[in-house]
């Protein structure tokens, strides 16, 4: 025996072996290709220059660890099924006597072959998707450099050392679980008898618990703030519900089922439910878990792709005018003529203004020490903004009148529960709630709950020299004007935002601030932001995507080679080829569409959290998100249901193999 | 008349890559009459498992025919030969062919469950057949809970339970040890006595000794016949391993 037969065994093995053997390479090699094209692109020193703002290359770092997490867990998933399906062939082998040393070495050279594989193979997929991923993150991110493909060794390096690691660790794994097993144990393989599932009632009331606290969580939500503080407890205590639900649950509804004599014993039922009460106890965990990764991947490819689509929106939201001027703690005397300062200097550089709006604002942080509204029911961290009732009418166009005491109030998610509160020293109350407050947008992005009030006029006066402290005014007084231009180019805006701000910049020595954004500056790296968050949720989509798929794959085939000897029996006893593929599919679908549907229930229980979330990174058009997720839903149920067919195909032909 | 005639069976088996043509049965009729106890005696490679298959309706015959209680399962098409298998047939297998995620009770009652019969009336029909075999107290247990007599005896149950015209059993004896071998035999004869038609495939010279009467196979065709009226369990016993010796002794002599 030289080393040349091990050689051709271990050839042989995988040929034999390649129902399960070429889907676990194919499954390496497109691992490998995509970690390489993230590792290009976070590693690429090229690609460094390319990015404007550090968003696209810290987001891909990101995805490059989660990559490096995911490729282990998925890679060894994998093949435990494969070795779960080999030990009998390798305890056959030690039977005829080669040594474990000798399997070793077979195995080694196996997985040697499929690392060569691997890399060799998945750098040349990898190779060709990274122009086209290259050409298409340009487009997505809105940059117009000339394409520069610059091939650098560091990705390579990266991927191939990782890679090299995960397989040696594969193979010490496959070694050791080997070595601790006797050839009879091999030879026996899976096929020992298992026990009937027991109820767990416990289990099944503490997944509904967590499960419940996550949906109502979910539903109740008031504040985007809420969501970002709470929204990995929730994540977490939905993920434990979804594991609880899969593995107890699910064998307590079976069980009642089949308590059910009228309903258990009906052929149509007898053989499914028994089945799937075995099926569960398997596969209950590798189930959950293709619901959670799907719930991840329609999660993020509907968030990322609304946040994408919506980019323009969002850059309207935050940024209604063409240019944003906000200057900050000055006093309001001193600001008069800012408005005709800037019309002055629209004029000399020959810009004709289409709109110029401005407005006197004060705002305030409410927190526990610092007490600026309060009223009952009102625990939150609040946010205030007052306006004077004259800036109001002329930006609203209207002609409300208030009485000193009085306020028109603008509250988007309803907090206050009567119609008076304390706002600075003085008790309010609410004339009239309106529906609409000048330039809300400006606000969006706040996550907390927001107090919109429009004040008379001395009130607003004396509001801006309150302070709780009796040092400093509790209220940041702030001087917003926007400006549209006709007939401008988005770099004639933007260097007229320049000038004004040199203009204005005499403002400073006072100590107020100044800022000045023109919104085609922001629009590159608005653009660079959501376009690698699109790009990092395709991605990863993808990956898991796939990773969803060959679990399912793997585990038909894994049971395929299980229920073959049971339908034979089950045909002997008399029943119809027809009646075996009835229960079959019967059987198949729920397995397979169980997972999904939990994920779909998911997500819509999770729609009003994601909203939340995207009002948040200022994107309001809940019409727009719907679409989106329903889209990304479909097209996600669309490739499930083709490899639902192919995987059918596949387990019928075993099945049927006998 | 009757209640199975085999009539000129014939089963050639093509082997998948092109011409190569097996002859596992050459020509085989023999008929089993109500009542009947019959054990069908081979070697391995005799045909004793495709003439129970073709029997079971599991396989067809090339050519000939087979006629159970007047009607032609050849000529049946799938959908019916289930239905007929169900009703007019019982199985033993070797392997007692118990599925394990069903608990004895269950699996006897998956014949009537794919009759559509309402489980009451299983629960009825089972009863006194649980307690002739003597498993009522384990019709709960789980395959793998219960011993290799007890399955076999579960096994039994269900070939019983749809009140078949015959029972076939497929080395019944196979994994059972002599213990459970001698129960398993008494109780077929206990059954035969109350009426119901055996058809038994057997290696074993002790299981074959208690049939009724005996059918050699050997190279696709019956060579010989015995039956057993009059003599006893263990000069019938005699008999056969004195024809198993003469039928070994003719194949030695023609090479």
């Amino acid at each position: 025996m030289n080393n040349f037969f091990f050689t051709k065994l271990a050839v042989s093995n995988i040929k034999k072996n390649s129902p399960i053997y070429v889907p676990y390479i194919v499954t390496c090699v497109i691992t490998f290709a995509m970690f390489y094209i993230i590792c290009f692109l976070s590693l690429n020193e090229s690609m460094k220059d390319i990015y404007a703002a550090g968003y696209a290359m810290s987001l891909f770092n990101m995805g490059r660890y989660v990559a490096v997490i995911f490729s282990v867990i998925f890679l060894f998933y994998t093949n435990s099924f494969i070795l779960k399906r080999r030990k009998k062939e390798i305890g056959l082998f030690n039977i005829l006597g080669l040594g474990k040393p000798h399997i070793a070495l077979v195995l080694f050279i196996e997985t040697l072959i499929t690392f060569v594989t691997t890399i060799c193979l998945g750098f040349i997929l990898g190779s060709v998707f990274c122009k086209l991923i290259f050409f298409i993150i340009l487009k997505m991110l809105h940059m117009n450099i000339a394409l520069r493909y610059i091939f650098s060794f560091k990705p390579l390096l990266m991927s191939c050392t990782v890679f090299s690691v995960i397989f040696a660790l594969i193979l010490i794994f496959n070694l050791f679980n080997i070595s601790v097993s006797n050839p009879i144990q091999l030879l026996k393989g899976s096929s020992t008898g298992e026990k009937e599932p027991k109820t767990k009632l416990i289990s099944t009331i503490l997944g509904l618990i967590f499960l419940g606290i996550g949906y109502v969580f979910s539903l109740t939500a008031s504040s985007g703030l809420s969501v970002i503080i709470f929204f990995f407890p929730v994540v977490l205590s939905v993920v434990i519900g979804t594991y609880l639900l899969f593995t107890a649950g699910s064998i307590t509804l079976l069980k009642s089922l089949k308590k059910n004599k009228n309903f258990y014993y009906q052929t149509k039922n007898f053989t499914s439910v028994s089945g799937l009460l075995y099926r569960m106890k398997q596969n209950a965990a590798g189930l959950a878990n293709i619901c959670i990764l799907s719930t991840m991947v329609l999660f993020m490819i509907s968030t990322t792709a609304s946040l994408y689509i919506g980019s323009e929106d969002a850059l309207h939201t935050n940024y209604p005018y063409d240019i944003s001027i906000d200057i900050t703690n000055a006093p309001f005397d001193s600001l008069g003529d800012t408005a005709s300062i800037i019309s002055r200097e629209a004029q000399e550089d020959g810009k004709i203004l289409a709109d110029a709006d401005t407005l006197h604002l004060l705002y305030s942080h409410s927190d526990s020490d610092k007490q600026v509204i309060s009223a009952e029911n009102l625990k939150e961290r609040s946010f205030v903004l007052c306006i004077s009732i004259g800036d109001y009418n002329r930006i609203m166009k209207k002609s409300e009148t208030l009485n000193d005491g009085e306020v028109l109030l603008y509250e988007k998610h309803h907090h206050l529960k009567e119609n008076s509160f304390m706002l600075a020293d003085k008790s309010f109350s609410v004339k009239k709630f309106i529906n609409e407050y000048p330039l809300l947008s400006l606000s969006t992005g706040t996550v907390i709950t927001s107090f919109y009030v429009v004040l008379s006029e001395s009130d607003f006066k004396r509001a801006a020299e309150f302070s709780v402290d009796g040092k400093t005014p509790s209220f940041t007084k702030n001087y917003f004007a926007g400006i549209n231009l006709s007939d401008a180019s988005p770099e004639e805006k933007m260097s007229f935002s320049r000038r004004l701000y040199s203009t204005l910049e005499p403002l400073k020595n006072n100590g107020a601030g100044l800022k000045i954004v023109a919104r085609d500056a922001e629009r590159g790296s608005l653009y660079e932001m959501y376009g690698s968050f699109l790009f990092l949720g395709i991605f990863l989509g993808a990956l898991f995507l796939m990773a969803t798929v060959l679990i399912m794959y793997y585990k038909q085939i894994t049971e395929g080679f299980e229920d073959k000897d049971r339908f034979l029996i089950m045909k002997k006893v008399g029943m119809s080829d027809n009646e075996v593929k009835t229960s079959i599919n019967r059987q198949v679908i729920m397995v397979f569409f169980l997972p999904i549907g939990a994920a779909v229930v998911h997500i819509a229980f999770a729609f009003r959290l994601m909203t939340l979330l995207l009002e948040a990174l200022y994107l309001v058009n809940i019409g727009l998100f719907l679409t989106t997720t329903i889209i990304t839903i479909a097209v996600f149920f669309g490739i499930y249901t083709l490899v639902y067919i192919r995987t059918a195909k596949t387990y019928y032909k075993i099945v049927h193999a006998a | 008349m009757p209640l199975l005639d085999v009539k000129n069976v014939k089963k050639v088996y093509t082997t998948r890559f092109g011409g190569n043509q097996v002859q596992a049965l050459s020509d085989v009729s023999f008929s089993v009459e109500e009542g009947d106890y019959a054990a069908i005696m081979g070697e391995s490679g005799s045909g004793k498992t495709t003439l129970l298959n073709i029997l079971a309706s599991l396989d067809k015959p090339t050519s000939g025919d087979v006629v159970i209680n007047d009607k032609s399962i050849v000529a049946m098409k799938e959908k019916e030969i289930s239905e007929y298998r169900r009703t007019n047939l019982g199985f033993i297998f070797q392997d007692f062919n118990l599925l394990d995620t069903f608990s004895l009770k269950d699996n006897i009652f998956l014949p009537l469950v794919l009759a559509k019969k309402h489980h009451s009336e299983m629960e009825k029909t089972l009863a006194p057949i649980a307690k002739k075999l003597g498993i009522t107290d384990i019709l709960d247990k789980f395959p793998y809970e219960v011993s290799g007599g007890q399955k076999q005896r579960a096994a039994a149950a269900r070939a019983l339970i749809t009140k078949p015209h015959i029972i076939l059993a497929d080395e019944p004896t196979g994994a059972l040890d002599s213990h459970a071998t001698d129960d398993l035999l008494d109780l077929f004869k206990t059954i035969n006595q109350d009426g119901q038609t055996l058809l038994m495939v057997t290696h074993s010279v002790k299981a074959a000794s208690r049939a009724k009467r005996v059918l050699f196979i050997k190279d696709g065709k019956i060579f010989h016949q015995l039956y057993k009226t009059g003599t006893s369990d263990r000069e019938m016993y005699q008999k056969i391993s004195d024809s198993l010796a003469f039928l070994a002794k003719k194949e030695s002599g023609d090479e």
